[in-house]
């Protein structure tokens, strides 16, 4: 049963890594756009910016309670009928950001509120102004308190794009289920899949691993 | 002649009434130890010269400036006042040099050559010269708050003012830190102090403060304060101190 | 207006049967995982190598591999390799179980190890042996810290439910799929309306849950 057809495997390899790559590239694309949408809402909503404050919490609970392959049959099938047609591959990105960018934002807030008041205290001191502060002290701080939500959060995204094949976008569970539909090797196909995934995600957890403890490191001192 | 004018502040939080109408005036070059039992209001005045906390009534005057925050904005006057912090509170994602450099080069728009001069100098007159590099987590509570005192006055303020900066240090630290103020005392450094050391503060402060419950209650000469206290409260205090 | 027509009774019966499809799904995995998580947990407090390598593999693998390509693997792999043909329900229950187990097991070791020594060694002090311990002392103390961790667990596999449909379950996005084909010459725009219905109909379900799980976690974080 678990004898896997090697010449089989070799000659879909090119198709395999050609969806490792859409895969990188949308994610990397998601991930992106996440991390910008993620900063802008933290900053509001940690420094209570009026109306704006509102609308960013709404979005977040919006973002966080529906699932992301609503959103993106919403977009993909939706959207047509009012005349604004996407293709699958940027419903997935707006997707893909519309979801990050609640994580980020979390992940964003979390850290900023984590600087210490001393810190805001010892800056105001110097006479750096409030952007200033937040500028040279609040942000670079915060920044290395994020980093473990903001690793965890790229590795869900990157694992949220297998959702994407539901929308025709060529990536890895896409190509997978198309050649399990065409040549009935099942196995070898979800060999391939599964073993792609390691190879993207296995690097991208230790990298955030090893980022979290050097951050960890520099910050640590009192 | 007056350097720092505090008149009828008031200031309230939340339901509390911090601080009853303190009139204060201190002069060029003075040395002012504020004295009194926790919760007194004396850490909460000090963080309101610099405009760290509100208040909501009376002023504060800086000679050639005017009105703290009114005739200046606040970021401009804590360019003219320093403060220490009791926890140091150097900003630990960045090395000393850095530390010391970020005020006087982004606030104040100074020359990175002269003020590096300048710092250099200073960490050299606290000894420190050696660990211009070193980040935060790498220094003792000792030399963290010297190296605190160095970027208060890196800035050339007119006034310093320090918090309890002795209160979070092992005993033996203290007195490194303490002979650093003393020092900036004889050189004419104006300087407002909080502090439970007694014996520091009956040697550098040309005048005692003592607070209670947010109001003034009585001030004079170290000696004065010391030997014969006028009030009963104040009497009180040191005597629980004479253990 | 045609939105009369999608919104016929009917039709909203046959949405809220799928979406309870959904929450079946999801109800049914989230107890079967806590039995099995809680049972996992205790055996990851284990001091045995062996056993916490072989648990670290279990979770990790769960956490790496997206949850839509579990239900793939197993969806075809349980066909292909064991000639079992499930329907997809239970290959959902199946995978959704493994993912809650990990998950509920890590919770469920983090909230023991994080009770207080010291209630553990009253507990002894005071002649209870370690199941004993277990179960009168440190289970009611978990059991609150694990809480809102586990909420959150369910309203993520009630999200995680819709994606059922891609392996061919009839639950609330299928039958709105349904609808929409059926309405495609009478209600043109009808997957506008249906999707957005729908979207509407999870966030109803999902956003009370992470209230909940939230507020528990403020008034349990001082237990």
């Amino acid at each position: 049963m678990f004898s896997l057809d090697w010449h089989y495997i070799h000659s879909v390899l090119p198709q395999f890594y050609a969806a490792t790559l859409m895969t990188l590239k949308i994610s990397s694309i998601g991930i992106v756009l996440s991390i910008l949408l993620g900063l802008i809402c933290s900053v509001i909503s940690t420094y209570q910016v009026r109306i704006l404050n509102k609308i960013v919490k709404i979005y977040i609970e919006v973002s966080r309670n529906t699932p992301l392959l609503i959103q993106l049959f919403f977009l993909y099938y939706g959207l047509p009928k009012i005349g604004i047609k996407l293709d699958g591959f940027t419903c997935g990105v707006i997707g893909l950001t519309f979801l990050g960018g609640s994580y980020m934002a979390e992940a964003f807030r979390a850290g900023l509120q984590s600087v210490a008041q001393g810190q805001i205290d010892s800056a105001r001191s110097v006479g750096l102004n409030a952007v200033q502060v937040f500028q040279y002290v609040v942000f670079p701080q915060a920044l290395s308190l994020s980093i473990p939500a903001i690793g965890a959060n790229c590795l869900f995204l990157i694992k949220e794009s297998s959702i994407l094949s539901a929308i025709a976008v060529v990536e890895l569970l896409f190509v997978t289920k198309d050649l399990i539909g065409m040549d009935y090797k099942t196995t070898e196909a979800l060999f391939l899949l599964i073993l792609a995934y390691l190879i993207i995600l296995l690097p991208v957890s230790a990298l955030t691993s090893y980022l979290e403890y050097r951050s960890r490191k520099v910050s640590h001192g009192t | 002649m007056t350097l720092l004018s505090i008149q009828h502040v008031q200031k309230f939080y939340k339901q509390s009434h911090i601080l009853h109408g303190i009139d204060l005036e201190v002069q060029q070059g003075e040395v002012v130890v504020i004295l009194g039992p926790s919760g007194c209001g004396k850490s909460t005045l000090l963080r309101c010269i610099n405009g760290l906390e509100p208040i909501q009534e009376g002023e504060i005057h800086l000679k050639g400036i005017g009105r703290l925050g009114q005739d200046l904005p606040w970021d401009s006057v804590r360019q003219q006042i320093g403060m220490v912090f009791q926890n140091y509170e150097l900003f630990k994602h960045m090395n000393v040099i850095d530390n010391i450099l970020l005020g006087p080069l982004k606030a104040q728009k100074r020359q990175r050559a002269e003020v590096e001069q300048l710092a250099d100098q200073l960490l050299q007159r606290v000894g420190l010269l050696d660990r211009k590099y070193d980040y935060p987590s790498n220094l003792s509570g000792g030399q963290k708050q010297r190296i605190a005192i160095v970027r208060a006055l890196v800035m050339k303020p007119k006034v310093i003012l320090l918090d309890e900066i002795t209160a979070a240090l092992d005993p033996e630290m203290v007195r490194e830190v303490l002979d650093v103020v003393l020092k900036l005392a004889q050189e004419g450094m104006t300087m407002l102090i909080v502090t439970h050391e007694m014996g520091f503060a009956r040697k550098v402060a040309d005048r005692i403060i003592f607070m209670d419950k947010g109001r003034i209650i009585e001030q004079s000469e170290p000696e004065a304060f010391f030997q014969h206290p006028q009030t009963e409260r104040a009497k009180t205090f040191l005597n629980i101190l004479n253990y | 207006m045609g939105l009369e027509y999608l919104f016929q009774p009917s039709h909203v019966e046959r949405l809220l049967y799928g979406l309870l499809q959904t929450i079946e799904i999801a109800f049914l995995s989230v107890f079967l995982s806590a039995i099995f998580g809680t049972v996992f947990g205790v055996i990851m407090t284990s001091k045995n190598m062996l056993i916490k390598i072989l648990c670290r593999f279990y979770l990790e693998t769960i956490r790496i591999v997206p949850i839509l390509v579990l239900l793939f693997v197993f969806y075809f792999g349980f066909a292909t390799w064991f000639n079992w043909q499930l329907s997809s329900f239970w290959v959902c229950i199946f995978v959704f179980t493994l993912w809650g187990t990990a998950e509920m097991g890590d919770l469920v070791r983090a909230s023991i190890t994080s009770i207080d020594q010291h209630q553990r060694d009253s507990a002894y002090a005071v002649g209870l042996n370690h199941v004993q311990a277990l179960i009168y002392v440190i289970f009611p103390q978990s059991l609150k810290r694990v809480t809102p961790g586990a909420l959150n667990l369910f309203t993520r596999m009630i999200k995680t439910s819709s994606l059922a449909v891609l392996i061919g379950m009839v639950e609330v996005l299928k039958v709105g799929q349904q609808i929409i084909e059926n309405s495609l010459l009478t209600v043109p725009s009808a997957s506008l309306w249906i999707y957005g219905f729908i979207f509407i109909l999870y966030f109803l379900i999902c956003y009370p849950l992470s209230l909940l799980a939230a507020h528990l976690e403020k008034v349990w974080e001082n237990a």
